[in-house]
C-alpha cells in the first residue's frame, strides 16, 4: 500500500515538473517579444470616494489583462494600497483608494502605479502626485506648547511666576536679613566714635 | 563569506525590493549595510585616521565608514528634530523568536558592548497560567517623558519628530532620569572603560574632520546628538531611535537585522509602519491586531506599540543560555 | 509648666556680688572648651580628620576611575549616597524644630540646645551638598546647573532649597551668636592673632548697645519664621525626588509629610546625642540639666509617633492592595530579603524607642543617650531602605544582567565616602565648638530674668576680677 502511494505521488510530481517546464518556457518566449505597456493615471473623485483609474496602453492600442498594483511613496519605502486590479477591455483599472490615507503637509500625495512581472508586458510604472491625502494630524502638542517635560525656555509660566515668586520673597527677606548684620555693625561704630 | 549569504537573504530581498523602488537613497543605504558587515575585503590601501582618544592610526580605507554627512547635524538642529514626522515603532510579538539579533546590531551600531543594551529582549509571562513570550524592549520615547521631566539641566528632551534624545556633553550625571524611568530603558556609563571606546575599523574618525571635532557645541565629529556612536563617562544614554539613519529615509538596524520582520518602524504622521519587507498603515495594524501600549495606565503615552503574542510565529522556547553574565 | 520652668537659682533674689558671680560661671564653663582641649579631645579630633582623608581618597579613586567603583548600576542607580543625602537633609531640620518652632512656642527649655541644634543643621546641610556634587557621574559638569537649568527639574529646586535653608541656618547659628563672639574677642586675649581677628571680624563691632540688642532680636523673629516653611521645603522636595516618579514605592502622596516626620524625629535623637556628649565632655551638667533630658525624651516620644502614623500610611496601606510590582516590594520588605533591616529599623527605631521613653528613668541623660543613638542609626539605614530596595523591584523584570547588578551592596569606597561625610558633620560641630561657646550665654540669663544691660561690657567685668 505504502509504495503504490509513493508511486503515484512520484508520477504526479512528474507531471508537475512537465506542466512547469512548459509553462516557463512560454513565460520566457512571451518575454522575448515583450510589449511595452504604458500606464496613465486618472483621478475621480465624488464626495465620498476617491478612485484612481490606471489606463494601460500598448503600441498596439489599449490594453486587457494586466495587474495593476498601486502604492504610494513613504519615508522608508511603499505603502501598497487599494486591491490589485486587472485592466478591463478598455485598458482601465480602477482602483479605490483609502480617503483617510495622509498626505504630505500640503495634502499631497506620491503614487505609483504598476505592473509587475506580467506575462506579456513585463513590468511598467508610472508616478503620479494627488492632492488626496487626508491633512496629517500633526501631534506636535507636546512639543511646541509650554509643559513640564518640555526644554527651560518652555517651562510652564505659572510654574515659572511661582517659583521666581517664591524666590524673590524669600532672598528679600534674606539680604534685609544681612543688612541687619551692617545695621549692627555701623551701630556698634557710631557708638564708639561718640564716646 | 560565501556561507553567510543565506542568512542574509532578507535583508538582500529588501535591498533588491529598494533597488527595484528606484530609490537611489535605499540603494546607498545598502551599500553602506555591506560595508558594515564583518568580513569586508580589505582594498590595501590604507588611510590614516584619529580614534576617538585622539591616536592616529593607519587602517584599511575600506573600514572607514563615513558618517562625516550625519554629523553635520547641530546640536541644535539635533534638539529641534526633523520636521513634519513622528517616528513610531511597532513590535511585533508573535514573530519574536528571542534571535537578539536586534541586540547585537544595536550593540555594534552604537558601539556598546555587552551588558550595555539600548534594546532587550526580556521573557515576560503575565501570570502563571499564561503562556510565556519575548517582548524586545527599546525606549519608548513616550509623549509624556517621565524622563525629559526631570532632567535638571536639558540634557534629554523630547523632538518634534517624537524622539527623546540625550546630549551627553551636557548630562551631569545625576541619573534622576534614571530613577523616572518607570521602564528602565536608560543605561549609565559607569567608568571610562565602560562600553567599547571607538574601535578602529567599526567607526573610525576620519583625518580631516579632525577640525570640525573641534568646534564643540557646533559640528561634532561623528559622535554627535544624534548618531550617538559613543556615550561618555559618567553620562546617561539610551535607545535613540536611530534617528540620524531617519533623516536619511533608512531604517534602523534592529529593524533591518530581525531575521523575523518583530520590529515596526515609521512615521505617525505618514501612519504608516515597515520592517523593510511588510509595510502597513499604522492605524489598520494597532486596530487589526490590537495594538497596545506597556503599562498605558502610566499615563506616560509610549512611541512603541506591541502586537500581542497571539498565533505566534514560533512556540515559545526558553533560551538556554544566560546573557550578559560579565561586566 | 515645663514651658515657663525657669533654671537656676531666682536670680532677682542675689545680691550683686552673688549676681555677677554667677554671670561669671556661665561665661567661664561656656568659654572652657574653647581655652583647653583635652587629650580625649584630641584624639577624636584627629580620629574624624582621619576618616575623612580615607573618604577623601576614597573620592579621589571614583573621580579617578568613574563610578564603577561603586556598587551601583543600571538598576540600583541610586545607591548609599543618596540615602546618604536624605539623612543630612533629614537631621538638618531639627535646627528649624528646636530654635524655631519651641522659641514661638516659648518652649524656654530650647536656650541652651539651639546652638547645638543650629551647628547640627549647618554642618548636614552642607554635607548634603557634598555628597550630592559625591554622586555626580560629572561633577565637573556642575556649573551647567546653572547656565542651562530647567525649573522644571525637582533637583533644580533641591539645589535652590539646599542653598537658602544653608544660608539661612548659617544665619540663624550666626546671629544670636555675636555677643558670644564679642565676648570671646573682648576675653580670650591669650588667642592666636588670626583668632582674635576672626572675632573682631566676625563680632561686627558688638557692643551690646540697646539699639543693637533691639536690632539683633527682631532679626531672631524674622527668621524664626522664615526658616519652619524653609525647612519644611526643603525635606519635602527631597521627598519629591523620589515622589515625582513613577516608580512602585515611591510613586506615593504620602513621601513629604513622611519625610517631614521622619526628619523631626532623626534631628531630634541627633541632638540629644550631641547634648550627651557635649554635657559630659564640656561639663555643661549645670545648663544642660535632666530636665532638658526629660524634655527631649518626650518630644521623641511624641515624634516617633508621629513617625510611626506615616510608616503606616505608607507601608501598611498599600500593603492592604498589594498592587502588582508594589506587593513585590513589600513582600520583599515585610518577608524576603530586607525584611531583617526593615524590621530592625522599625522596631529599634521607632516603636521601641517610643515605648521606652514613656518611663521617666529612660529619660535620664545617659539611658536616652543609647535611644537616641539606635534612632539614629536606624534613621540612617531607614533612608537607605527607601532608595534601594525600590530601584531594585522595577515594573519590568531585571535579566540578562550580570549578578552583581541584581543586587546592590556598597563598595569600601562608597563606605569610606559616606563614612568620611559622616565624620567630617562631626568634625565642623567639634571644631565649631572649639572656637565659639556650645551655649547661647545670654539666652540662657535671659531666661534667668537678668536684664540684657548687665551683660553689657563683659571686657570691664572681667577686668574687675
Amino acid at each position: 500500500m505504502p509504495s503504490k502511494h509513493t508511486y503515484t505521488n512520484r508520477l504526479r510530481l512528474l507531471k508537475y515538473a512537465l506542466i512547469l517546464v512548459f509553462a516557463g518556457m512560454q513565460v520566457a518566449g512571451g518575454r522575448v517579444q515583450a510589449q511595452e505597456a504604458t500606464i496613465t493615471l486618472s483621478y475621480q473623485q465624488t464626495d465620498s470616494t476617491k478612485t484612481l483609474v490606471a489606463i494601460v496602453k500598448s503600441d498596439s492600442g489599449l490594453v486587457a489583462g494586466p495587474e495593476v498594483h498601486l502604492y504610494v511613496k513613504r519615508l522608508f519605502g511603499l505603502l501598497p494600497v487599494g486591491k490589485v486590479v486587472a485592466a478591463d477591455e478598455n485598458g482601465e483599472a480602477a482602483i479605490e483608494f483609502p480617503t483617510d490615507l495622509p498626505g504630505d503637509k500640503d495634502g499631497m500625495i506620491d503614487l505609483i502605479a504598476k505592473i509587475e512581472g506580467d506575462e506579456k508586458y513585463g513590468d511598467a510604472e508610472t508616478e503620479g502626485r494627488v492632492k488626496w491625502g487626508a491633512f496629517p494630524k500633526i501631534e506636535n502638542d507636546h512639543w511646541s506648547s509650554r509643559s513640564l517635560s518640555a526644554s527651560r525656555e518652555k517651562a510652564p509660566m505659572t510654574l515659572v511666576v511661582v517659583s521666581i515668586a517664591i524666590i524673590v520673597v524669600i532672598w528679600s527677606t534674606i539680604f534685609y536679613l544681612m543688612y541687619q548684620l551692617v545695621r549692627i555693625k555701623k551701630e556698634g561704630k557710631t557708638k564708639a566714635s561718640t564716646t | 563569506m560565501e556561507n553567510k549569504k543565506p542568512e542574509e537573504s532578507p535583508r538582500r530581498k529588501f535591498l533588491k525590493f529598494g533597488l527595484l523602488a528606484g530609490g537611489a537613497t535605499l540603494a546607498g543605504f545598502g551599500i553602506q549595510q555591506k560595508l558594515r558587515a564583518d568580513t569586508i575585503p580589505e582594498t590595501g590601501e590604507k588611510v590614516k585616521v584619529m580614534t576617538a582618544d585622539g591616536k592616529l592610526v593607519e587602517v584599511d580605507s575600506a573600514h572607514i565608514q563615513h558618517h562625516v554627512a550625519e554629523s553635520a547635524i547641530t546640536n541644535i538642529e539635533s534638539r529641534i528634530g526633523i520636521e513634519g514626522r513622528k517616528f513610531v515603532m511597532v513590535i511585533d510579538m508573535a514573530r519574536c523568536a528571542n534571535a537578539r539579533k536586534c541586540v547585537e546590531a544595536c550593540q555594534k551600531m552604537h558601539n556598546k558592548r555587552p551588558p550595555v543594551e539600548w534594546i532587550k529582549v526580556k521573557k515576560m509571562q503575565d501570570s502563571q497560567e499564561s503562556s510565556p513570550y519575548w517582548m524586545v524592549q527599546p525606549c519608548y520615547h513616550c509623549d509624556n517623558p517621565p524622563c525629559t521631566k526631570v532632567c535638571p539641566v536639558d540634557a534629554t528632551f523630547k523632538r518634534q519628530d517624537g524622539v527623546v534624545l540625550i546630549d551627553n556633553e551636557r548630562c551631569i550625571g545625576c541619573r534622576f532620569c534614571m530613577a523616572a524611568c518607570p521602564y528602565n530603558a536608560r543605561v549609565f556609563n559607569w567608568g571610562n572603560d565602560w562600553g567599547t571606546p571607538l574601535k578602529t575599523g567599526t567607526a573610525a574618525v576620519p583625518a580631516d574632520s579632525v577640525v570640525t571635532c573641534g568646534n564643540k557645541g557646533e559640528i561634532r565629529c561623528n559622535n554627535s546628538i544624534e548618531t550617538s556612536l559613543q556615550d561618555k563617562v559618567g553620562t546617561v544614554s539610551k535607545c535613540d531611535f536611530c534617528v540620524d539613519m531617519a533623516r536619511k529615509g533608512q531604517l534602523p538596524d534592529c529593524v533591518t537585522n530581525c531575521p523575523n520582520g518583530t520590529i515596526f518602524y515609521g512615521d505617525a504622521n505618514e501612519d504608516v509602519v515597515t520592517n523593510g519587507e511588510d509595510t502597513f498603515r499604522l492605524s489598520e495594524l494597532i486596530r487589526d491586531r490590537a495594538g497596545y501600549r506597556y503599562l498605558e495606565e502610566l499615563g506616560t503615552e509610549p512611541r512603541v506599540w506591541y502586537l500581542p503574542p497571539v498565533e505566534r510565529n514560533f512556540p515559545f522556547e526558553d533560551d538556554p543560555v544566560p546573557h550578559n553574565t560579565t561586566e | 509648666m515645663l514651658a515657663n520652668a525657669h533654671l537656676g537659682p531666682d536670680y532677682h533674689a542675689l545680691s550683686d556680688q552673688e549676681k555677677r558671680e554667677h554671670r561669671e560661671e556661665i561665661r567661664a564653663v561656656a568659654l572652657r572648651p574653647l581655652r583647653h582641649i583635652s587629650l580625649g579631645g584630641k584624639l577624636w579630633i584627629a580620629g574624624l580628620v582621619l576618616v575623612l582623608l580615607l573618604g577623601g581618597f576614597a573620592y579621589y579613586l571614583q573621580l579617578k576611575h568613574g563610578l564603577k567603583v561603586t556598587a551601583m548600576r543600571d538598576y540600583a542607580s541610586w545607591g548609599l549616597y543618596i540615602s546618604n543625602f536624605v539623612f543630612f537633609v533629614a537631621i538638618s531640620l531639627v535646627g528649624a524644630l528646636i530654635s524655631s518652632v519651641l522659641r514661638l512656642t516659648n518652649f524656654e527649655l530650647y536656650r541652651p540646645i539651639t546652638r547645638i541644634a543650629e551647628i547640627i543643621a549647618v554642618s548636614a546641610i552642607m554635607f548634603a551638598g557634598l555628597i550630592i556634587i559625591v554622586d555626580m557621574g560629572r561633577p565637573d559638569r556642575i556649573l551647567n546647573l546653572f547656565t542651562h537649568g530647567r525649573i522644571q527639574s525637582p533637583i533644580v529646586w533641591d539645589v535652590i532649597v539646599v542653598t537658602t535653608y544653608l544660608v539661612t541656618s548659617v544665619l540663624f547659628l550666626y546671629v544670636p551668636l555675636l555677643p558670644g563672639i564679642a565676648l570671646c574677642r573682648d576675653v580670650l586675649t591669650e588667642k592666636p592673632k588670626w583668632q582674635r581677628w576672626m572675632y573682631k571680624f566676625l563680632a561686627l563691632g558688638w557692643k551690646g548697645t540697646e539699639n543693637q540688642w533691639h536690632i539683633m532680636k527682631r532679626s531672631i523673629s524674622i527668621i524664626c519664621v522664615l526658616i519652619i516653611p524653609l525647612a519644611i521645603s526643603i525635606h519635602t522636595v527631597t521627598a519629591w525626588l523620589f515622589a515625582t516618579t513613577l516608580r512602585p514605592g515611591w510613586d506615593s502622596t504620602n513621601f513629604g509629610p513622611y519625610f517631614v516626620a521622619g526628619a523631626f524625629q532623626a534631628g531630634t535623637a541627633c541632638v540629644i546625642i550631641a547634648m550627651f556628649v557635649f554635657r559630659k565632655a564640656y561639663k555643661l551638667q549645670k545648663y544642660l540639666t535632666e530636665d532638658h533630658f526629660n524634655f527631649m525624651g518626650k518630644l521623641l516620644v511624641f515624634l516617633c509617633l508621629v513617625y510611626a502614623y506615616f510608616n503606616i500610611n505608607e507601608y501598611l496601606v498599600p500593603a492592604y492592595k498589594m498592587r502588582g510590582a508594589e506587593g513585590k516590594l513589600l513582600n520583599d520588605l515585610f518577608t524576603g530579603h530586607f525584611a531583617p533591616l526593615y524590621w530592625g529599623v522599625q522596631i529599634f527605631g521607632m516603636a521601641l524607642p517610643a515605648v521606652l521613653l514613656l518611663w521617666k528613668k529612660a529619660r535620664k541623660p545617659l539611658p536616652i543617650f543609647m535611644i537616641a543613638l539606635f534612632v539614629v542609626v536606624a534613621a540612617w539605614f531607614k533612608r537607605y531602605l527607601i532608595v534601594t530596595p525600590i530601584m531594585l523591584h522595577p515594573y519590568l523584570p531585571i535579566q540578562d544582567v550580570p549578578a552583581n547588578w541584581a543586587v546592590y551592596f556598597p563598595t569600601w569606597i562608597e563606605m569610606a565616602i559616606v563614612g568620611g561625610s559622616l565624620a567630617g558633620v562631626m568634625l565642623i560641630i567639634t571644631v565649631f565648638s572649639k572656637f565659639f561657646p556650645i551655649i547661647s550665654i545670654w539666652e540662657t540669663l535671659e531666661n534667668e530674668g537678668i536684664e540684657l544691660e548687665e551683660l553689657d561690657n563683659p571686657k570691664t567685668e572681667e577686668h574687675a576680677k
